[in-house]
């Protein structure tokens, strides 16, 4: 009898267990049950959510449903984005190649990683990057900034170490334990993995929002154009019957001033669609027809982010020009909205003038987006 | 024992609970409104194939895509029903026949079983909506994209593409339509009865000739030696492909 109230007991244990189980699920949040655990180390440590400042003008920001923003998670995230401890040499940081004077780009044709190597593309510039829904890097081969940022750590050509080592290195720090628990409310050091760090950089990298430049203060009536920016403007966005065409704005879209789709702008000369030297786009897709498209670049902080294109080829805004007027080198996949163009020596001036109110210093200069260990 | 069964059924009634959201999708009715495009007879595949177009041109394309909105299922007493508010119809991806047969589908889901009459949907983007922008939406959304600042509204309809005007198999004339304006928007009706039962997935094939889109006939068509592009400026031009688009949409 005894034994049977036992085993009786044993299965009501086994369902209520299953129970809680499916009520573990589907109610009680994992962050929930660390709460519990804290509170009763009597440490209580959850994370001050972060309200993002979103520009009325812009699309809403995708923000990931795991990956809520808090100024604990953004404030580890500068850190670790200024750290050249996540490279093997301790000398190269995110920042090395993304620099927040030049628009969080780099300034040369190729970035130049650990030992001076050099990668096989131009930095890209992070305003706005948040928004980048459609994939990240010039051929959108990552789908998210989360997944983003553990791919620099073990690129031969950026920071060439180890995600492993890079881990034991941040468990072992003086600092990080505590501004990880702060962030991710963990409670050993163990819990530092490389997602955590990636969670940490891409909410640091959200806040990155390039919203305030001339060309915004003017649709925010806070500014006017100069006639010189305003004829640019007309002719960046085709919006004039009585000014040259530029067909700018078709790629270039604002207030992004970019469609985030992957084009053939017709930089490159081929023979044929196999024989671009960088297929871009086409490399990840497979599909034949993207090979040499590469994802529209943002025109924001442009006059901050010479030299232009993947490959750096063009040093000025000049030879961009240059380039689109001649209506760019024919292929089967050339966009045909890069076209001859008849610009004036006065059509040009303009229309750099205008590119020039797309530059954000306070953007650039922002503080909360400074290196932190400079302070 | 009565205990026993007692917590083996609070466990799997609790099991059913959270599955049985799956179990509602399992009966839906679904309405698989299916778009497919050719050019003349032939399936329109992006890039690869050459068009024989008027006069002795031959044409390919890169890009063709265009707005529906407010698209509603009428019931037999004639009131409509409202299925989707806005849909973006893009053949952008469309780079072989297969995929070109395939078409592009429009899942509708939620519609009643019963009797129907007809399809009814604006071609473009309806004025409630094109007087929204793209800082309204979240994306991925229909609306996010395709937003012309200058003329503070959506481009209806894009084609894109390349024309031989010489007959020489070079493909240097580039093509760039771009057509919207809330004067643009017409809504049509597609008769066609049908019954959706209970459970069923029902398909809708739609299918549009682009090559009537930008031509009524010998006498009548665009001439690429003369114009290949055209933003809304020239109403003649984009009245022409508005009308013709129109026309063009049917369901089979
Ligand atoms: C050695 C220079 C270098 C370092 C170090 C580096 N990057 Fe980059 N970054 C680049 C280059 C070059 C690209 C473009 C590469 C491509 O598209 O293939 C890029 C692209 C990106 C992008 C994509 C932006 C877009 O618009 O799609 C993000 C985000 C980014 N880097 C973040 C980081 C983070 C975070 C780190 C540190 C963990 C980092 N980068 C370290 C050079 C660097
Ligand atoms: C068909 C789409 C398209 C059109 C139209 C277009 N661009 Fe671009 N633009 C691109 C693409 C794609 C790139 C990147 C190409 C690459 O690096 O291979 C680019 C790159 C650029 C860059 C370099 C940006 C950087 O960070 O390196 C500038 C500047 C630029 N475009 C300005 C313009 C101007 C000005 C016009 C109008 C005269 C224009 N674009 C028209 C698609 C377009």
């Amino acid at each position: 009898m005894a034994s049977k109230t036992q085993q009786l007991n044993l299965f009501e244990v086994c369902c209520l267990l299953f129970l809680c189980l499916c009520g573990g699920i589907f109610m009680v949040s994992a962050t929930r049950v660390l709460d519990d655990a804290d509170r009763k180390n009597g440490d209580v440590c959850s994370p001050t959510p972060y309200t993002l400042q979103e520009p009325a003008h812009f699309v809403k920001m995708l923000i990931p449903a795991d990956n809520p923003l808090t100024e604990e998670g953004i404030e580890l995230g500068r850190q670790l984005f200024y750290d050249p401890l996540l490279s093997m040499n301790g000398a190269v940081s995110c920042a090395s190649c993304h620099l927040p004077q030049l628009g969080f780009g780099d300034g040369k044709a190729f970035s130049i990683g650990v030992n001076g190597q050099e990668g096989p593309r131009s930095s890209l510039p992070l305003a706005n990057v948040g928004y980048y829904y459609k994939g990240l890097f010039w051929d959108g081969r990552s789908k998210s900034l989360e997944d983003q940022a553990l791919i620099p750590v073990r690129e031969p050509h950026e920071m060439n170490s180890d995600w492993s080592l890079v881990e034991l290195k941040l468990r072992n720090h003086p600092k990080y334990p505590e501004l990880f628990r702060k962030a991710f409310s963990i409670t050993d050091r163990k819990e530092i993995t490389r997602f955590l760090v990636a969670k940490a950089i891409a909410q640091f990298e959200r806040t990155l929002i390039s919203a305030n430049a001339k060309y915004d203060q003017v649709l925010a009536g806070k500014a006017t154009y100069t006639a010189s920016e305003e004829r640019g403007r007309k002719i960046f966005f085709d919006a004039s019957d009585d000014l040259p065409k530029s067909e700018c704005g078709h790629c270039h879209l604002d207030p992004l001033f970019t469609n985030l789709d992957f084009q053939n702008n017709g930089i490159q000369q081929v023979t044929s669609l196999e024989d671009f030297p960088d297929k871009g786009r086409g490399k990840i897709t497979k599909i034949i027809y993207d090979n040499g498209k590469f994802r529209v670049p943002t025109l924001r902080n442009i006059e901050l982010t010479a030299p232009y294109m993947h490959d750096g080829r063009f040093e000025t805004l000049e030879a961009v020009l240059d380039h689109y007027a001649s209506g760019g080198h024919l292929a089967d996949n050339l966009n045909p909205n890069v076209r001859q163009l008849n610009f004036s020596k006065q059509d040009k001036i303009d229309l750099i003038a205008f590119l020039k109110t797309l530059t954000d210093t306070s953007f650039v200069q922002n503080p909360a987006f400074a290196n932190p260990f400079n302070e | 024992m009565m205990k026993k069964i007692f917590f083996l059924a609070a466990s799997f009634a609790l099991l059913l609970a959270a599955t049985c959201k799956e179990d509602d999708d399992f009966a839906k009715e679904v309405v698989d409104m299916n778009f497919k495009s050719t050019f003349g007879d032939a399936p329109l595949v992006m890039y690869e194939s050459a068009y024989p177009y008027e006069a002795g041109m031959s044409v390919k394309l890169q890009l063709f895509q265009f707005y529906l909105s407010n698209i509603s299922v009428q019931r037999e007493d004639g009131s409509l029903v409202l299925q989707k508010d806005i849909a973006l119809i893009n053949f952008k991806d469309i780079l072989t026949p297969s995929a070109a047969t395939e078409g592009i589908s429009l899942n509708m889901e939620g519609l009643a079983p019963g009797h129907y009459k007809a399809i009814r949907m604006g071609i473009g983007v309806a004025p409630n909506l094109n007087s929204t922008n793209p800082a309204n939406y979240t994306p991925p959304h229909p609306l996010d994209d395709n937003y012309w600042s200058a003329a503070t509204g959506y481009v209806f309809i894009k084609i894109e593409g390349n024309a031989d005007t010489t007959g020489n198999g070079q493909f240097p004339a580039k093509l760039t339509f771009h057509t919207g304006a809330n004067e643009l928007y017409k809504e049509k009706t597609f008769d066609k009865h049908f019954e959706l039962k209970k459970g069923q997935t029902l398909q809708l094939k739609f299918s549009v000739d682009l090559k009537k889109v930008l031509s009524k006939g010998p006498g009548d068509f665009l001439d690429f030696r003369q114009i290949t592009q055209d933003h809304s400026n020239n109403p003649e031009v984009y009245t022409f492909i508005a009308d013709n688009l129109y026309n063009a949409l049917v369901l089979e």
